[in-house]
């Protein structure tokens, strides 16, 4: 990723990730597969855009988790994204 | 802040975060950029023209309305505006389609935004060169007269000396145009000939001043080989060139008179002999002649020879100078502005009213020919969208006079039986300047000892400097 974005941009985007985190939970615990494949989907494509290329790869698992309405490997990968989440803020801020 | 010369963008992704993004990076770099989540709210504002639109970047997969359907239903009404889609799923299929459904791009999410620019660049080259497309055909087809591309004209003296160009051009007889120079003596034979079942033949013109005698002769009648000093090879003269097709000789008038004699055999037998050659050659073409001069008064003065005169006059057409057919002024000036425009890639939309009133009041002793040239002048002079009375010739650089309209003694201010307000005599006074110096606002504004705002202002009080563009 050749695109120099400015720090808050990407701080931004780390701490909006918060509400996607929760909301893929809440709907893997209802049921509500959609929810993970559109999150999902959207964290893919924009992950890397931004300078994270973990969130991309957890965002594909998340989706295709979701399409396979399978709720286990959704809340793996969803810790994953979390983790991730954790260690790109912390790298930014430290 | 909207920039007036940059590109348009619309960026439509239903991910506010890569929106966000996207918008930030393009306006970064001078584009006007429209941000939607909704393809739908774009699809509206793109038709109705509440948006500008360049270029097009739509994410396909979209709620309600997906990046495909966006497409489809904007060509319904614009079949050339650049679609870059993006999309997270990279399948062959889905390029192939989103390409055959109209899109001029595809990128895979996650985008490389560097890349999308190139893409987003390439597309705005595109759409120019289909802009200057459509402008150049229209500059081609929209105005014309019998259907000939670039004949414009719509002054009864036009209009006249066109319509008798159509009848004789399926005839056979001599024609001979008369006309000042610059006045589209040319055009007329061009017209006679596209015209014509000869259409699909050669138009061959020469200018006979432009050319010495000895010369002359030889382009026109060819050569053999060894015929003189030089003639290393032999040569088809004009005559031949034209066969089956048309010769137009222009400035017959100024022919020397032994050429007038070889042009004149060559008219009642239609076979030519070539410099140095015994045999003679079949000629098919049709000879049309123009000249500037009163072939009469050469022939009474022995400068022309009457047979010759007799044997071309049998059709002749008579194009006005422009001065005689002032309608077809403005219509010219707009076509050559939009030739021009296009040749300097200068973004100029028409002519102010003051410019027009300058256009219609000058003599153009040059007739079309110096009408082009002021345009073509003023094209490049322009500093705004339209083109102003300062940036068209003045009455001292040897253009056309302007003609008298109203006397230069200036207007009856004072009138025994009507008092005028200060105000009204202060606005017939700046009108009256104005006018006497040809519309020009830099010497108006100098005679009344005021600013160029100033009188710019006024003059919009008195309503004389509205725009108008050309459509």
């Amino acid at each position: 990723m050749s695109l120099d974005l400015p720090k808050e941009h990407q701080l931004r985007y780390l701490s909006k990730r918060a509400a996607d985190i929760e909301a893929i939970k809440n709907g893997a615990h209802n049921n509500d597969f959609e929810v993970a494949v559109m999150i999902g989907h959207r964290l893919k494509g924009s992950g890397e855009t931004f300078g994270f290329p973990l969130i991309t790869t957890h965002g594909n698992t998340i989706e295709l988790a979701g399409l396979a309405q399978d709720k286990a490997k959704i809340l793996a990968a969803v810790d994953l994204l979390s983790e991730s989440v954790q260690t790109y803020l912390q790298k930014m801020q430290g | 802040m909207k920039s007036k010369n940059a590109s348009s963008l619309v960026i439509i992704d239903d991910d506010i975060d890569l929106l966000e993004l996207l918008s930030s990076f393009f306006r970064q770099r001078g584009y006007n950029v429209a941000s939607y989540e909704d393809a739908r709210v774009a699809l509206t504002d793109i038709e109705s023209k509440k948006v500008a639109a360049d270029v097009v970047i739509s994410d396909l997969k979209l709620p309600v309305m997906s990046g495909l359907d966006f497409i489809k239903r904007i060509r319904t009404f614009n079949s050339v505006l650049p679609i870059i889609l993006m999309t997270a799923e990279g399948s062959l299929e889905i390029a192939v389609e989103a390409i055959e459904s109209g899109a001029y791009d595809f990128v895979l999410k996650p985008l490389h935004v560097p890349q999308l620019l190139i893409s987003v660049q390439r597309a705005l080259f595109l759409n120019q060169v289909q802009n200057e497309n459509t402008s150049l055909k229209s500059l081609i087809t929209d105005q014309d007269f019998l259907g000939l591309k670039g004949v414009i004209g719509k002054s009864p003296g036009f209009k006249k000396a066109m319509e008798l160009a159509k009848r004789v051009s399926s005839s056979q007889a001599n024609i001979i145009i008369f006309g000042e120079s610059g006045s589209g003596k040319e055009v007329v034979a061009k017209a006679v000939h596209e015209l014509g079942d000869r259409k699909n033949g050669p138009f061959v013109a020469i200018n006979c001043s432009a050319i010495p005698e000895n010369l002359l002769e030889s382009e026109l009648f060819g050569y053999a080989k060894g015929a003189f000093t030089g003639a290393v090879g032999s040569k088809t003269g004009l005559f031949e060139e034209a066969n089956k097709g048309t010769l137009f000789l222009d400035e017959i008038g100024d022919l020397a008179l032994p050429l007038q004699a070889k042009l004149l055999r060559v008219l009642q037998e239609r076979k030519i002999k070539r410099i140095g050659e015994n045999t003679t050659r079949d000629i098919t073409a049709r000879v049309i002649c123009a000249t500037h001069k009163d072939l009469k008064k050469e022939v009474e003065k022995g400068n022309f020879r009457e047979d010759l005169y007799f044997r071309l006059n049998v059709i002749p057409i008579h194009m006005p100078p422009l001065r005689e057919r002032k309608e077809d002024i403005i219509p010219l000036s707009e076509y050559f502005l939009k030739k021009f425009a296009l040749l300097n890639n200068a973004n100029i939309k028409g002519f102010t009213k003051g410019a027009i009133k300058r256009l219609e009041s000058l003599n153009w002793k040059g007739n079309v020919r110096e009408l082009e040239n002021a345009i073509e002048r003023a094209v490049v002079l322009a500093n705004s969208e339209f083109v102003d009375v300062d940036d068209l010739p003045g009455m001292d650089q040897g253009f056309g006079e302007t003609k008298a309209e109203e006397g230069t003694t200036g207007p009856a201010l004072f009138s025994v039986n009507s008092i005028m307000t200060l105000e009204d005599m202060s606005k017939k006074y700046i009108e009256f300047i104005f006018k006497r110096n040809g519309y020009a606002k830099e010497q108006t504004a100098k005679e009344l000892g005021i600013d160029r705002k100033t009188l710019y202002r006024k003059l919009k009080e008195l309503e004389t400097v509205e725009q108008l563009t050309i459509q």
